[in-house]
């Protein structure tokens, strides 16, 4: 029996108030692909992704991650995923070891389980010397990259990385998505948000969000064809062509 | 025991009610959000040291009280697993007040609304029976008014269960009931 499909969102929408925040979309993401969420600040690419990890609540439509429902964030759907956040993944006041031990602890592994993980975790983020201080005090990178090792511990089908290289310098940067690639060539499906378009270009999979709408997904070619742009267009020059076009939509719609 | 000295044993069962909203603090509970940790677990997790700890923090008061020859007529026991179920309230409401607070400033003055008409309602400042009607009625949804009886009670008549099995009982409905409210708000403003 084939497993399900990783990510199914049919319809998923999210309003708080009168604001709508992620107007009904589809989404459908094949096992071992790289999804990059792309868009401007306040675009909604946070709150699907926290909608699909089940820490925010859906209003319309379904989602189902590795085959769980993402409605009431169960912990059946927790075993599943993978959650790293730029903002809040970590405990600064720990040591990088307390860290991964805690989060260990936290997916239910244990003794040798738990120290057999945590050295799969850091041999696959590269987290070969870990300094003896707080986690507060390490660099931006090595504490990316430390969050990233805390969030595959339990060996997620799916891994969720919300804005991951926010204020990480270039290199670290290109070592991060190279870590990336890897688990995703292992048949970990990864969904990320960015807005450094410039990091569209590591994914298999495009979604372009603006205000709330889903303007467009795909790979990047067959994006590229569809807006009429040349194979070789950037993200940069993909993402405004995407823009324009459903600017002219919602103006037709509209009527002079 | 003196007005005082029972002024003095509130306010320091009371910082129960500003204690619990320090740890909830955002940034502690969302990267557990994504484990496999329930709701339930996690509100255990946060309540249950506290409620070691309100009890353990007994300890100093009773040195206190030993300089100042109160004496202990009852059960220390007794007095401890009373003790634990007056903070069942003091925590859920503190809980309470973390759920609905922003921030720690936030939840320090909104803990003054809930601290100060427990401590008037208690008896301890004034008599409930000198009280007016109404506030007489209102005083019975206070825990720390049966909790002020439990300890003049133990303390001062040597007072056990068979005496005070009315005040255990209420307070033990009240810290249940609130601990059950404050769980669901938990709940639902974690999710």
């Amino acid at each position: 029996m084939s497993s399900p499909e990783p990510i199914v969102a049919k319809g998923l929408g999210r309003q708080f108030g009168d604001n709508v925040v992620i107007e009904p979309l589809d989404v459908s993401v094949d096992r071992g692909q790289r999804v990059g969420i792309v868009g401007a600040d306040g675009a909604g690419k946070t709150t699907l992704i926290r909608a699909l990890c089940g820490l925010v609540a859906i209003d319309e439509g379904s989602a189902r991650v590795a085959g769980v429902s993402s409605g009431g964030g169960s912990t059946a759907l927790r075993r599943q995923i993978g959650y790293m956040s730029q903002r809040f993944s970590l405990y600064l006041e720990l040591t990088p070891w307390e860290n991964l031990r805690f989060f260990a602890n936290a997916y239910g592994l244990a003794g040798g389980a738990a120290r057999a993980a945590i050295d799969w975790a850091r041999e696959v983020t590269g987290l070969t010397d870990i300094p003896d201080k707080l986690t507060g005090d390490l660099s931006s990178a090595l504490r990316q990259r430390l969050a990233l090792a805390c969030s595959l511990l339990h060996r997620p089908r799916v891994l969720f990385l919300d804005e991951p290289t926010s204020g990480v310098d270039p290199v670290a940067r290109y070592r991060f998505w190279r870590v990336i690639r890897e688990l995703a060539a292992s048949g970990m499906t990864v969904l990320v948000t960015t807005h450094y378009l410039e990091e569209a270009a590591y994914c298999d999979r495009l979604a372009l969000m603006l205000d709330g709408r889903l303007l467009a997904h795909g790979s990047r070619s067959s994006l590229n064809h569809s807006l009429g742009l040349e194979a070789d267009a950037t993200v940069e020059t993909l993402f405004t062509a995407a823009i324009e076009q459903a600017g002219t939509a919602n103006s037709r719609a509209l009527g002079p | 025991m003196k007005a005082h000295r029972r002024g003095a044993l509130i306010v320091k069962e009371s910082r129960e009610l500003i204690r619990v909203p320090v740890t909830i603090a955002l940034a502690v509970i969302m990267p557990l959000l994504v484990t496999p940790i329930s709701t339930l677990e996690l509100f255990l997790a946060k309540v249950t040291p506290t409620l070691i700890m309100g009890v353990l923090s007994i300890f100093p008061s009773l040195v206190i009280v030993r300089v100042f020859d109160v004496p202990l007529q009852g059960s220390l026991l007794l007095f401890l697993v009373l003790t634990a179920i007056f903070l069942l309230s003091a925590i859920a409401l503190g809980v309470l007040i973390a759920a609905y607070s922003r921030t720690l400033q936030q939840a320090l003055l909104l803990s003054f609304f809930g601290l100060f008409p427990l401590m008037f309602l208690s008896g301890s400042l004034t008599p409930v029976e000198a009280m007016p009607a109404f506030l007489q009625s209102l005083s019975l949804l206070s825990p720390l008014r049966y909790y002020m009886d439990i300890t003049v009670g133990i303390f001062l008549k040597g007072a056990g269960l068979s005496v005070l099995w009315d005040e255990a009982l209420a307070m033990l409905a009240i810290g249940v009931i609130l601990f059950l409210v404050s769980l669901w708000v938990f709940r639902r403003r974690v999710q």
